[in-house]
This record gives structure tokens, C-alpha cells and sequence, in this order.
């Protein structure tokens, strides 16, 4: 063989290999358009007498819709519609933790892969009632100790889907846990960005869903010219 | 002369005069009948044949931001009946959990509670909350509220 033609080959195997492990992104911003909207108000009222509720002041900002002052929206779930049938498509599971703080759920929105579990501890000198929905139907629900006591609940999410956290005692609180059946999603920050990463190039279908603004589909194209995929969300309540 | 003859032995009997003290033989002839009488009452079999009371009550349901329009009714219903038994009588129900039991009510007429909108059945009886929708009985002249509510979130 000529040194010309083991040079080519060799410069294809490393082109063809470059390829195999070369992992695309997807990255952009959510955001929405018109004005930004003015943080929602809740008065903060006693469902009875015999829950207290001096440690969560007077009002409360919903956290449903949080946006920036450039109108980005935060906490929107991202992902793309692929096959979990790959055994290489699973993330391992984690452990995470969800606490109420003055009588609100932080983190608002926690993305957990399947099998995850959720540690959820209770901060306030007061009782909550802790409840866990998948749609309409509820999972679990639990008294949670006033702090100082030992509080934490723990509660292993099997499967895929998003999980409405609630207090039946505080009816203003509440939280998702978005578990995520394969790597490629994301949640956007505070300033509405998100990137979905190591996605290998091809054509994917984007779905996009926020509690508060709705769902989106988009089509998008992973290669190594991928530009940033920018969601639009009218203001519309639901 | 046959009563003159038995009465005239019978006091022979208990060495008493029954001409002198007829009529304490005559009371006790009676007392003897009331008691034969009393003894054989239990054998009667008692009246099975009731029929459940049946009671008014009035129910009111609300089914506030869906812009459905409310109805209150008068009703007659079974003693022993529940807030939830009575809205049934009005519209199709649904059972499940929305809390703590699957015994509760999750839907009226379609409506449902639903948690992600932080929208829910509520119920008061006679203006109080703090009771068991299907276990509670009801009593005469109970009102029954049943409204859908939207927390704020």
C-alpha cells in the first residue's frame, strides 16, 4: 500500500471515530413574550384555628410563574422524545432533598432521574401535611413533625411522570418532581436558559411544558451547527 | 249452680269463706288472667315491617369557577344517609382519594378535584367543616353545602 492511500485511510478512521463519539447540544432560552408579568400575591390565611401560621407571614409570591426582567421563564421542563428501550439511555438514580422554608417548598421544581429518591424535610416549628399526587390521584400523604423534631419523609419514585407535591394544611404550597426516564432533559434557570447535552446529531422532536404556560413541540437538527433553540410562550394562565 | 259449686269447693279448699270474701277471689281471678296474659306476650313476634324514617334535609351545590350554575334542592331522604349519599341523589358522583381515603368524594357531574389547579370539593353541614362527608348522618332539617373551590397557589 502507498503511504498516500494509508494516509487517507487513516485520516477516515479517525474522522469516522471523531464522529462516533462526538455528542451534540441543544441549548436555548425560554421566554415569554409581551410584558413580564407581575409576581402573583397570596395572602397567607389559617385553614383553621389550629394551625398557626405566624412563621408564614402575611403573603406569599406564587411560585408558579417566575420571570426575569428580560422575560425569561424559569423552571420550564425541556426534553426530546427518544426510545428508553437502550439500557445506555438510563441515568443512575440520586438522592435529593426538598425542604418547606417559611411554609414554601424549596426547591420549586426538582428533575430526578427514575429511581430517585426525594428526601423531604420540614425547616418551620410548625406542622405540614405532606401529600404526593401523580395527576388527580394521591400516592401518599404524611404529617410532618414541627422542627426541631426529626421530620424527614422519604419516598422512592419509581416511575416516570410529573409529581404534584402539596400541604394539605398550607394550600398555596406547592412543588413538582419531574422523573425523567432517559438523560436528555432539562429545566431552565432564572434567566429561562437550558441545555440538553451528549445528544448524539439526528433530527428530535423538542417538547417543552411549564405548569403554569403550557406545553410546545419543536422540531430541531443536532449537528455541529446546532444554534440555540429559542421557546415562546404567550401569557396564558392555565 | 255449677260456678256456685266449683267456687264453693275451691274455697273449701283454701279454708276460706268464698261467700265472705268473693270479691278478693274475684280480684284475684283477674290479676291470674293479666298475668296469663303478660306471660304469653313474648311469644308474639314484633312488626319487622317498618320502613326506614325518611328525613328532609336541604342540598346546595356550587360549582363555583367552572360557571356551571348552582342547585339547591329540598330533599327526602333516608335516615342514615351521608352528605354523600344526598348529592348523589342530585348528580353522578365519583369516589376516590383526594386526601386520605378512597371513600371520598372526587367528582360531581364530572367535575373533579383536581390538584395541579389546586381545585377542590368542599363540603359544610349546617355552615361547619370539621366532619366526615361519608360517614356523618344526617338529620331533619340538615343543610348540606357542597362547593368547588379554587386556592389560590
Amino acid at each position: 500500500m502507498d503511504l498516500r492511500r494509508a494516509a487517507s485511510i487513516a485520516l477516515m478512521g479517525v474522522w469516522w471515530g471523531a464522529a462516533a463519539v462526538w455528542a451534540g447540544e441543544i441549548s436555548g432560552r425560554v421566554q415569554l413574550d409581551g410584558p413580564r408579568p407581575k409576581p402573583v400575591e397570596i395572602p397567607v390565611m389559617a385553614k383553621s384555628p389550629q394551625y398557626p401560621i405566624e412563621v408564614c407571614g402575611r403573603s406569599k409570591h406564587s411560585p408558579r410563574l417566575v420571570v426575569s426582567a428580560d422575560r425569561g421563564v424559569a423552571n420550564a421542563l425541556v426534553w426530546l422524545h427518544v426510545s428508553t428501550d437502550s439500557h445506555d439511555s438510563q441515568t443512575p438514580p440520586v438522592t435529593v432533598t426538598l425542604n418547606q422554608q417559611a411554609c414554601e417548598f424549596v426547591p420549586h421544581v426538582l428533575l430526578v432521574p427514575r429511581g430517585s429518591r426525594v428526601t423531604i424535610g420540614n425547616s418551620d416549628p410548625i406542622l405540614h401535611n405532606l401529600r404526593i399526587f401523580r395527576e388527580a390521584q394521591m400516592l401518599m400523604h404524611e404529617w410532618q413533625q414541627p422542627a426541631p423534631q426529626p421530620n424527614e419523609i422519604s419516598w422512592r419514585f419509581d416511575e416516570a411522570g410529573r409529581f404534584l407535591i402539596r400541604c394539605g394544611v398550607h394550600s398555596w404550597m406547592s412543588a413538582w418532581v419531574i422523573v425523567a426516564d432517559h438523560p436528555y432533559y432539562a429545566l431552565s434557570d432564572l434567566n429561562g436558559n437550558f441545555t440538553v447535552s451528549q445528544v448524539s446529531p439526528g433530527s428530535y422532536t423538542l417538547q417543552v411544558w411549564h405548569e403554569a404556560l403550557g406545553e410546545q413541540q419543536r422540531k430541531v437538527v443536532v449537528n455541529n451547527d446546532t444554534g440555540p433553540v429559542i421557546i415562546r410562550f404567550a401569557e396564558h394562565r392555565t | 249452680m255449677v260456678k256456685d259449686g266449683f267456687f264453693s269447693i275451691l274455697s273449701n279448699q283454701m279454708g276460706i269463706s268464698y261467700r265472705r270474701h268473693w270479691p278478693w277471689v274475684g280480684v284475684a281471678a283477674l290479676l291470674g288472667l293479666v298475668a296469663a296474659g303478660a306471660a304469653r306476650a313474648p311469644l308474639d313476634k314484633p312488626d319487622t315491617s317498618k320502613s326506614p324514617e325518611r328525613l328532609p334535609v336541604i342540598v346546595r351545590v356550587d360549582f363555583g369557577p367552572t360557571g356551571k350554575p348552582p342547585r339547591e334542592e329540598r330533599l327526602m331522604v333516608d335516615e342514615g344517609s351521608t352528605p354523600k349519599d344526598v348529592v348523589s341523589l342530585l348528580f353522578p358522583i365519583q369516589s376516590g382519594a383526594t386526601c386520605c381515603n378512597t371513600r371520598e368524594l372526587a367528582a360531581i357531574d364530572g367535575v373533579r378535584s383536581d390538584p395541579a389547579t389546586n381545585r377542590w370539593w368542599t363540603c359544610r353541614l349546617n355552615g361547619q367543616s370539621n366532619f366526615s362527608p361519608f360517614l356523618k348522618e344526617l338529620k331533619a332539617e340538615d343543610r348540606v353545602e357542597w362547593t368547588y373551590v379554587e386556592q389560590l397557589q
